[in-house]
C-alpha cells in the first residue's frame, strides 16, 4: 500500500478483500474516499475499475481482483486487454480459493493467470510470489504506461477480527465521486 | 420509427453520449451507427451484458453523466447480477439507460430460444423495480423522442436504472461504414 500514490484510486473485489482495505485506510488513519469497495457482483470489480480509468486519466486506478472473480467473468480480460487503459493497473490476489465464503477451491493454480493476460492483450504482466518480488513489481506497474497485470500469489489466512465498512455503499460511492472530481 | 441518427443525436441533446453492451439484431442498425460516430472509448463492445453493466458503473462514476447499456433481452440474465447488487437504489444508486432489444415477444414469431424470455421480461423488469417503456416502428420519431426523454429524466431523479424495450423495425435501416 506504502506503493500507491495518495491521488491513486482501488477498486476492490467483493468480499474480504474491500474488507481488508477498509480496515487498512482505518488503522492508518486514511479516509476512504479514494476507494470503491465492490461490496457486490463478484467478477466485476475491474469493468468498474475500467470504466473509472478512462475517464480519470489523471490518476493511477488499481483494481484489487481475486483468482475466483477473474475466472468468473475471465472475458473482461480480454475487454481490458483490448483497449489498453494507460492508467488501469490490475492486481490479482491469487489463492486458488473463495477464501470469503468458507475457502472451497478454484480451478486458479490449475493454469496460468498471468500468461492468460498477456494472450488477452494486457502490455506488462508479471507474477509475484514473494515480498521481494512483490517490491519490486508493484514499483514496475506503477511506472508501466499502458494496461499492466500482477498476479501476487497469496496464502489463505484471514484475521478473525476483520471488520466490515461502517459506511453505507452509497457514501462510498459520493466520496469517491467527489474525489474523482479533483 | 426512427432513424438510428436522430435518436443519436437526441440522446447527445440529453448529455448521453457514452455507450456499451452486447449487440443484437434487433439493434443493429443503432448499433452501426453508435460503432460509426462514437468518439474514442465512447463505445465500448462488452463481454456480455453484466461486464456492460459494470462499466457503465465506472463510467458515472468518473463523470456523474448517464451511461447507455444495449443488449438483447437473452442477456438479460448475465445483466441481473450487477444491476441488483451494485446499481441498484438500494446499493450505489446508478443511473442507466437500459437499451433491450425484445425478441420473443408474444404474438411475434420467432425462435424458441427467445419465446420464454420475450414472454416473461416485462414482469422480470416489474420485479425487479426498472422502470421501462417500450417503443415500436409504429411510433413517431417525436413520440420515441418523448417516451425516451420521460424515463431519463426519471432514472436521473431516481438516481437508478430505466429500460427501454425496443421493438422489431423501430429503427430504421442504415448502411454503415463497418
Amino acid at each position: 500500500m506504502n506503493y500507491i500514490g495518495l491521488k491513486d484510486v482501488i477498486i476492490s473485489t467483493t468480499g474480504f478483500t474491500s474488507r481488508e482495505l477498509y480496515e487498512y485506510r482505518k488503522n492508518n488513519n486514511q479516509d476512504h474516499s479514494r476507494d470503491f469497495l465492490t461490496v457486490g457482483g463478484m467478477g466485476h470489480a475491474n469493468q468498474i475499475a475500467l470504466g473509472i480509468a478512462l475517464y480519470s486519466k489523471n490518476k493511477s486506478v488499481y483494481c484489487f481482483d481475486g483468482d475466483g472473480s477473474i475466472i468468473m467473468h475471465m472475458g473482461s480480460l480480454s475487454t481490458n486487454g483490448n483497449i489498453k487503459c494507460a492508467n488501469l493497473k490490475h492486481i490479482v490476489f491469487n489463492n486458488g480459493s473463495h477464501e470469503s465464503v468458507g475457502g472451497q477451491p478454484t480451478t486458479a493454480h490449475e493454469f496460468n493467470i498471468k500468461n492468460i493476460a498477456k494472450n488477452m492483450g494486457y502490455g506488462l504482466t508479471l507474477s509475484a510470489n514473494n515480498e521481494k518480488q512483490l517490491k519490486k513489481a508493484i514499483v514496475e506497474i506503477k511506472e508501466y504506461k499502458g494496461s499492466c497485470f500482477l498476479e501476487v500469489m497469496i496464502s489463505n489466512g484471514t484475521r478473525a477480527d476483520l471488520g466490515r465498512p461502517k459506511s453505507s455503499p452509497l457514501e462510498n460511492k459520493k466520496l469517491l465521486m467527489s474525489f474523482l472530481k479533483k | 420509427m426512427i432513424k438510428p441518427q436522430l435518436f443519436f443525436q437526441y440522446l447527445k441533446k440529453e448529455g448521453i453520449d457514452f455507450y456499451t453492451g452486447v449487440p443484437d439484431s434487433l439493434l443493429k442498425d443503432l448499433c452501426f451507427y453508435i460503432s460509426d460516430y462514437s468518439k474514442e472509448n465512447k463505445h465500448i463492445i462488452a463481454a456480455n451484458e453484466g461486464s456492460a453493466l459494470s462499466i457503465s458503473i465506472g463510467y458515472h462514476v468518473a463523470t456523474n453523466n448517464v451511461p447507455v447499456v444495449y443488449l438483447q433481452n437473452s442477456g438479460l440474465g448475465n445483466l441481473i447480477n450487477p444491476l441488483l447488487s451494485l446499481a441498484d437504489k438500494d446499493v450505489y444508486s446508478i443511473p442507466i439507460l437500459l437499451i433491450i432489444g425484445w425478441r420473443g415477444k408474444p404474438g411475434v414469431k420467432d425462435e424458441p430460444q427467445h419465446k420464454k424470455t420475450g414472454h416473461v421480461m416485462l414482469d422480470m423488469l416489474k420485479s425487479m423495480k426498472i422502470p421501462y417503456k417500450v417503443i415500436s416502428k409504429s411510433n413517431k420519431p417525436e413520440k420515441i423522442k418523448a417516451i425516451t426523454g420521460h424515463l431519463i429524466n426519471k432514472s436521473k431523479k431516481n438516481n437508478s436504472p430505466v429500460a427501454l424495450i425496443v421493438e422489431r423495425d423501430t429503427f430504421e435501416n442504415i448502411n454503415s461504414k463497418l
